[in-house]
This record gives C-alpha cells, structure tokens and sequence, in this order.
C-alpha cells in the first residue's frame, strides 16, 4: 500500500514536471517567434532592402532603386513608428530629403520651404483582382531639441501653452496633397486634392486591380507659395492664377474641392483665423486679397518658425468606397 | 454507388478515430488530462493570436520624414548691402534740386536662398512737391577695367574701409525705372493741392489712424507699391537707386504754387523703404 502510494505521488510529479516543461517549451517558442518577428522588421528597416507592409488582401513596398531619406538618422528614427514601412525616396520622386551634403556649395537637400513641390511614391500589390483602398494621410511636425547632448524630438501637440497648435493646424493647409498633376516644371496644373478633414486626416481612395502586380502610387505635394495659387484673386488685381481648375483633364472639379477646403477650414490656411470663421473665397479672399495673401504667408512664418521636421504617415486599410482608378 | 460506399467508410472511420481519441482520453490518468487540456489549448492561442497579432502589426503604414527649411531673410540694406543704417539720406539740397539736381542713393535688397520674388514699398509724407522713381541699378568696384565713366551714384562702403579693403568704392549704373502706384492717391484734389497726395480717409487712412485723429494733410502718407520684382541673376545682392527730384510742374499749379519757393530750412518729409515678398 505505501509503497503504490509512493509510486503515485511520483507519476503525478513526473506528470507535473511533464506539464512545466511543456509550459516553459511553450513560452521559448513563443518567444523564439516573437523575437524573429521583430528581428525581421528592424533587419529590413535599416539595411533599406526591399521590405513590405501588409494587410490580409494587399501588400506596400517601397518603389525600385530608393532609398532611405536623408533625415532618418538621428531625426526619423526617433518618432518612428516600429511596425510602420520607411518610406524610401529616389533622386526623382522625394521629400526634398534625398541627396547628401557633400560641401558648402553642394549642401544637399535641406527639406521642403514655400514654393517647393514634388512626388512621393509606393507600390501597391493586390493578393486578390481587385481592392479597395483607403489610404488616410497625416502630416506631423515636429521640433528638434537636445537636452545632456540628447536628441529630444517634440510633436507640435506637445509643446506647451498650446504653442504648436497653430502651426500643427497650418501644415493641414499649406502643405498640400494630390493625386494627379499635369503640365511641365514651374507650371504644373494640380488634380485631386486630397484635403484635411476635421481631424486632419486626408482620405484617398482606390480601387487597385491585377492579383500580384505592383501598381504605382504616386502622391503629388506642394506647398504654394501664395494663397493665390489656390484662391482665385484676379478681382483684387493679382495677376497669378490658380493651379487647380474645375473639370479639369481627369473630370473633377479641383478646384471647387479645394476652395471648399478653405472655407470649411480657414485656420489650416490663414494666420489669425479661427475653427468656424466664416471666411468667403469670393467676397472674402478674392475681393481683399492683400489682407487674407498676407494671413497665408504669416502662416508659412509660423510654420517655419515653429517646424523643424515633418512626418507623413500614411496607413492603408480595406475599404468600401472606390474614388478614381488606379 | 462505389463514390457512396467509400464515402460511408470514410465516415465509419472517422467515427472510430473520435471514439477511439475519446476512449483514449478517458483512459488517461487526472494529470494526464489536464497535460493534454493545457497542451492543446496553448497550441490553439498559438495558432490563433500569433497571426492575429501579426495582422495588426502589420496593418498597411508607411512613413515619410523630411525637414522644414529655416523661413528665408528678405533684407533691405544699404549700398554695397552694408548694414541699413549706412543709408543716408542727409545732404539733400533742396534749392539744388529745384534747379534741377537729382538727389540719388543707393540700396540693396536680397532675397535669401530661395531667391522669392518680392515687391518694394515708398511710403512717403508730401510736404515738399518731391518725385519718387526707383531704378534698378549694377554695381561696379571704382577703378575697375569695366569702371563707368558716369557713374549715377558713387557710395563709399565705410564698413569696407574699416575692414581695410583697398578698394571700397563703388559706382552704380541707372538701369530700368520700377514702375510705383500709389495705393492711396487723392486723384480727385489734385486742383486744390497742387499735385497727388494721400486720401483722407480710405482704408489706408483707417489702418494708420485712430478715429478723431485730425493730422494734416501733407502729413498723411502715401503708400506706392512696386509690382513682383524677380532677382537680378547677375548679381549676388539686387541694387536700386532712390532718386529725388523737383516736381516743378505740380508745384506751380493749384492754389500753392507757392510750392515752387525751395528753401532748405521750410520742410521735412519721412520715407519708408519696405521690401516684402510678393503675394500677388
């Protein structure tokens, strides 16, 4: 009798020991996966090899021969967000962050100012034949400061006394989006404005077609140099016209869009103006033009008072709704 | 027929395999149990949370980043572009000017690195019937091989001087006249005063003073505006030359022709240079 008891307490201890074993074995691999999980993202992150993001029906990877923008290291990858993509920059198709300093005549890229425009682009390839997409754009600014030789990089949101919003609120108006141009250098006709909303997210939608092949996005930036390139002022004498028109070459009415866009939104666009102003582009902009031009570039002011670096996210979720084709 | 029979069997074994793994499980000890619950519920969360988890890391994001490039200077300073308080406008001899000597000074704007293009101010009160014109202008070093023989202006760089440089004169050639308009002109007086002045109330008026300020009239500024002046790509800094001059028609009509009287001690009048960039 003892000694069957004996030997029952030792099968449940072996069994105990058993189903630790199993549960640390378990763990280890749980681990192990995690780890190799991370290992994966950060490997493809630094080296700048082609990598992707993905979501269950498509995938985002950087376009061929880019690279990593030169404001990455230290700035980026401060406020960089691990399971986000880095997006990669070519000689043509960049955030003015693309060449190197080399010497004091060839200072390289200094990043973006009024007046400066460009194209960024990303691939996208379906798993299925066909995908909706919405893409939500969202610009942060940020300001770069060292504290014991650290770099301490501080969202607008952050800075006290609410000392950023305005500027926070200006990148939503001065620094714009679209999903097409046309026309040469220094003359480009803009399309499809993809406008701030109240939150400041920018939504674009597509449908993207053809199971595993990359189609290239490419996203139209600018930041005008005067309210005048985007608010018809000729009734006040000025002489620049818009650069976006109504029915334009790919059938929308951009220029409606983005004019609208002011009005709901007059304080992502003019210095002094509050949420909910009633601020018009025809009797408003157009008829006193001196008076709202002058709003538009004392916002570039805060902006680059107030700006040191930008960061532009962009997530791509499933979506319902199509808006123009691929 | 055959496709059901084997169909059937397929199923029969199925069956066996579930009571066989039944009969199986119950044959097992307490412990063994639990072992094989804890087992095969931790190769189910496995399975289940590492792709969900997966799944919303790797939800679609992709970052860029760049740099906001520091606002640019738009400077106004004086010839030479030597600091702005090196633009003198003493010695202007009015009784000279009404003989017909034009007074001319020189100055120099730039536009920073991004070269914007920029519009340039005259504000001025009107005591005494002047003429305002701005010109562009090209600087040359005084002895140089490509000197001009008459120079519209000849500046004497004092902070050059001081730094010890051997040549710090420089000559300045008169190019294109920058057309001005006044933005606040009285048109409809002129009969009266002689010549254009400031309006005595517009918004102009409005902005510069407060309601029951009664200034007089010749105090009231004009405001004349360049249209967009782009940068001279010839030279690092843009030059112009303000030129004063005798307004000797305007002073002889109107009810003041006692105008045209030009003694040094009668008059003063401030100017306003102003360079900003254009919002046109």
């Amino acid at each position: 009798m003892v000694s069957g008891r004996t030997n029952k307490r030792d099968d449940r201890r072996r069994n105990r020991l058993k189903t630790i074993i199993l549960l640390i074995f378990s763990l280890i691999l749980l681990i192990i996966v995690t780890i190799a999980w991370f290992t994966m993202s950060e490997e493809v992150g630094s080296s700048g090899m082609q990598m992707s993001v993905v979501g269950t029906n498509f995938e985002i990877t950087n376009i061929s021969d880019s690279r990593d923008g030169i404001f990455k290291d230290p700035y980026h990858i401060a406020v960089h967000d691990e399971q986000a993509l880095y997006w990669q920059m070519t000689s043509s198709n960049n955030l003015k962050n693309y060449n190197e300093y080399v010497d004091e005549d060839n200072p390289g890229d200094q990043g973006i100012h009024p007046g400066s425009e460009g194209v960024i682009s990303f691939n996208v390839t379906p798993k299925v034949d066909s995908i909706n997409l919405d893409f939500d754009f969202e610009i942060i600014g940020y300001q770069a400061s060292y504290s014991n030789n650290e770099l301490v990089m501080t969202p607008l949101s952050d800075l006290s006394g609410g000392e950023g919003t305005t500027a926070q609120n200006m990148l939503n108006g001065h620094i714009l989006l679209f999903e097409h141009r046309s026309g040469t250098a220094g003359n480009y006709t803009y399309s499809t404005p993809i406008c701030s909303n109240a939150d400041m997210i920018r939504v674009m939608n597509r449908t993207v077609t053809g199971k595993d092949t990359a189609t290239q996005i490419d996203i139209y930036w600018v930041w005008p140099n005067t309210l005048s390139t985007i608010v018809d002022a000729s009734a006040s004498g000025v002489t620049t016209s818009p650069f976006c028109e109504d029915n334009d070459a790919y059938n929308y009415n951009s220029y409606t869009a983005i004019k609208n866009n002011v009005e709901s939104y007059p304080h992502y666009y003019l210095k002094g103006a509050s949420a909910g102003d009633h601020i018009s582009a025809v009797t408003d902009i157009g008829a006193h033009y001196s008076y709202y031009g002058d709003m538009y570039d004392q916002g570039d002011n805060e902006i680059g008072m107030r700006v040191h670096y930008v960061l532009i996210k962009l997530s791509v979720t499933e979506g319902t709704a199509a808006g123009g084709g691929s | 027929m055959m496709n059901k029979m084997e169909s059937l069997k397929n199923r029969l074994a199925e069956v066996k395999f579930l009571k066989k793994l039944k009969l199986g499980f119950d044959e097992l000890s307490k412990d063994n149990k639990i072992q094989a619950i804890i087992a095969s519920a931790l190769t189910v969360i496995l399975l289940i949370a590492l792709p969900v988890f997966a799944w919303f890391a790797f939800a679609g994001k992709i970052e860029a980043f760049t740099k906001i490039k520091e606002p640019d200077n738009l400077d106004i300073r004086a010839g030479h572009y030597d600091a702005v308080q090196y633009f003198s406008l003493n010695d202007i001899d009015i009784e000279k000017i009404k003989d017909g000597t034009h007074h001319m000074v020189v100055f120099s704007v730039n536009a920073g690195d991004y070269k914007i293009p920029y519009q340039l101010q005259l504000a001025h009160t009107t005591n005494i019937p002047f003429k305002y014109q701005i010109f562009r202008a090209t600087e040359y070093v005084a002895g140089a091989d490509n000197a001009p023989a008459n120079p519209a202006v000849t500046y004497v760089s004092i902070p050059a001087r001081d730094r010890g440089e051997t040549n710090y004169t420089y000559l300045y050639v008169k190019g294109k006249e920058i057309t001005l308009t006044a933005k606040n002109p009285d048109t409809a007086d002129t009969g009266i005063y002689g010549r254009i002045l400031a309006l005595g109330s517009d918004t102009y008026y409005n902005h510069t003073y407060a309601n029951g300020d009664d200034p007089e009239i010749y105090a009231v500024p004009i405001y004349e505006q360049s249209g967009e002046i782009r940068y001279d790509q010839n030279s690092e800094h843009d030059y112009f030359i303000l030129e004063i001059s005798w307004d000797s028609t305007a002073a002889q009509t109107g009810n003041f022709s006692e105008w045209n009287e030009a003694k040094n001690k009668k008059e003063t009048d401030m100017i306003y240079l102003t360079a900003s960039r254009y919002s046109g």
